[in-house]
């Protein structure tokens, strides 16, 4: 399997910050400018939609405190917080972290995007097929709760949501 | 974006005289009045929303990166991250989480993306906090971002200009020292030697000595104008220790800080209604008060570091 950037950092020990039992947090050496720095799990999770919540939290609790961090000591103007989850997403390290990006006003870094509104008839449809969704997943989920609570034994597998698969696979393919 | 409407030079004046007047819950009605976001939550300006909960409200970007992007706001008004409660914070990002899952399916994309702009510098273009998910399919030239590579000098800099403050912020308050050589113990917690966990225990009995009715308290509970006050009494100030003293209604606010490598304490007292009533800054505790006087509510920053507090209040 392809060495991951991140559980490498953690074996090197290389530009930590700091780490407790559950994430770890570091300066990146491949930036988008000096000074970024990401958060991430300890434990190799691939995308975002395989990090348990409580780790999740964690980490944006924990990104927020950096960006706090490169405001005062970074000098830094403005800060960005950045999820790649995916390789839509140009996720790059097959490992989920939150990046937090110091921008000061002059660093003309090109990190937007150019908006453009959609035909009303594609919002309705769109608005529709997002809340169909997302009422089947809060099925799901709720469903999967009241099974936890019935099962003593549960594991990983099976609390695991489904049709993420492809998403994994795609995301082997990263060098 | 709907414009705001332009002001006369007159109305301006008028504008900044109101608001200089107003109560704390005045000035977060009046900001709410101002704030598009927040006149969304309340319905009072339509939007095409997806979710909904007690604390966050998601909904369809009206100028989207690509078809799907939602914003994920607080209901409550916050400009940047920073000002958020944490749970508020853990709460909007698993909401964020479960809707990214949600577009995953719904749109058949190959990945999401989460985003915060924290101030203009960032591209922060509203002044409600929020957090964006962007759908996204491969090479579709949203956030194009070009990597390069830091070399390690550069790498270290960065690390030991943070890592005190992420530290403190974190709680974990023993200060690292750099040596030469690695002398971090291999453990997982990076807590220090116990040569220097003696010497912080030292400091913390004499602190506790002088302890007797303040309260020690953290960064987060102090009103955000009050450090900004103390942030632009003492320029590049690092806090190291807050306490607040209850005095006859007023409280008394201590800082304790270093700045250019001396050591100040800033002594604010503010009265029960939250306005500063007196500011004694002390250098090097031999000195003695170089400043103390009572500072104007409303003034201009023009400071060359630019505070947290400025860049929330370039939306106020």
């Amino acid at each position: 399997m392809a060495p991951c950037e991140y559980c490498e950092i953690q074996e090197r020990k290389e530009g930590i910050i700091f780490q407790d039992d559950d994430i770890v947090i570091a300066v990146k050496d491949k930036v988008i400018t000096p000074g970024q720095m990401t958060v991430f799990p300890k434990e190799h999770f691939t995308i975002l939609e395989q990090v348990p919540e409580n780790i999740f939290v964690k980490c944006a609790v924990m990104a927020n405190k950096v960006s706090i961090a490169a405001f005062e000591c970074l000098g830094a103007q403005g800060t960005n917080l950045l999820v790649r989850n995916g390789l839509g997403a140009w996720q790059n390290v097959p490992h989920f972290s939150i990046e937090i990006i110091p921008r000061t006003e002059k660093d003309n870094l090109n990190l937007q995007w150019q908006g453009k509104p959609l035909a009303e008839d594609e919002t309705e449809t769109t608005l529709k097929v997002i809340k169909d969704q997302l009422e089947s997943f809060s099925k799901e989920e709720t469903e999967k709760k009241e099974e936890k609570k019935k099962s003593t034994e549960n594991t990983d597998e099976a609390a695991k949501p489904k049709g993420e698969n492809y998403l994994l696979k795609s995301l082997k393919r990263i060098p | 974006m709907p414009q705001q409407p332009q002001l006369t030079e007159e109305q301006r004046k008028q504008l900044e005289e109101k608001i200089k007047n107003m109560s704390p819950q005045e000035l977060a009605e009046f900001q709410k009045l101002q704030c598009i976001f927040c006149q969304i939550v309340v319905g009072k300006i339509p939007s095409h929303k997806v979710y909904e909960d007690e604390k966050t409200i998601s909904l369809l970007d009206i100028n989207p990166a690509r078809k799907g992007h939602l914003l994920i706001l607080p209901k409550e008004h916050y400009a940047i991250m920073p000002q958020l409660p944490e749970k508020e914070i853990g709460h909007l990002f698993l909401v964020g989480k479960k809707l990214s899952q949600v577009l995953l399916r719904a749109l058949k994309v190959s990945g999401t993306t989460l985003f915060v702009a924290n101030g203009l510098a960032a591209g922060q273009r509203s002044q409600h906090f929020m957090l964006h998910l962007i759908p996204r399919k491969e090479r579709d030239e949203v956030l194009e971002i070009e990597e390069k590579i830091i070399d390690k000098t550069q790498q270290q800099k960065i690390l030991e200009a943070v890592e005190n403050r992420v530290s403190e912020l974190l709680g974990t308050k023993k200060k690292i020292v750099h040596k030469k050589e690695e002398t971090f113990p291999s453990s997982e917690k990076t807590q220090n030697s116990p040569a220097l966990n003696e010497k912080e225990n030292r400091k913390e009995a004499a602190e506790k000595e002088e302890e007797k009715d303040e309260k020690k308290v953290e960064l987060d509970d102090i009103p955000s104008n009050i450090l900004a006050l103390v942030k632009k009494k003492v320029k590049g100030i690092e806090i190291k220790e807050i306490e607040v003293e209850e005095k006859n209604g007023s409280k008394i606010y201590e800082f304790e800080g270093i700045a250019h490598g001396k050591d100040y304490e800033v002594e604010v007292e503010v009265d029960s209604k939250g306005k500063v009533k007196k500011v004694r800054i002390e250098k090097d505790a031999d000195d003695g008060p170089i400043e103390e006087n009572n500072p104007d509510r409303e003034e201009e920053k023009k400071d060359e570091k630019v505070s947290l507090d400025d860049i929330a209040n370039l939306f106020k």
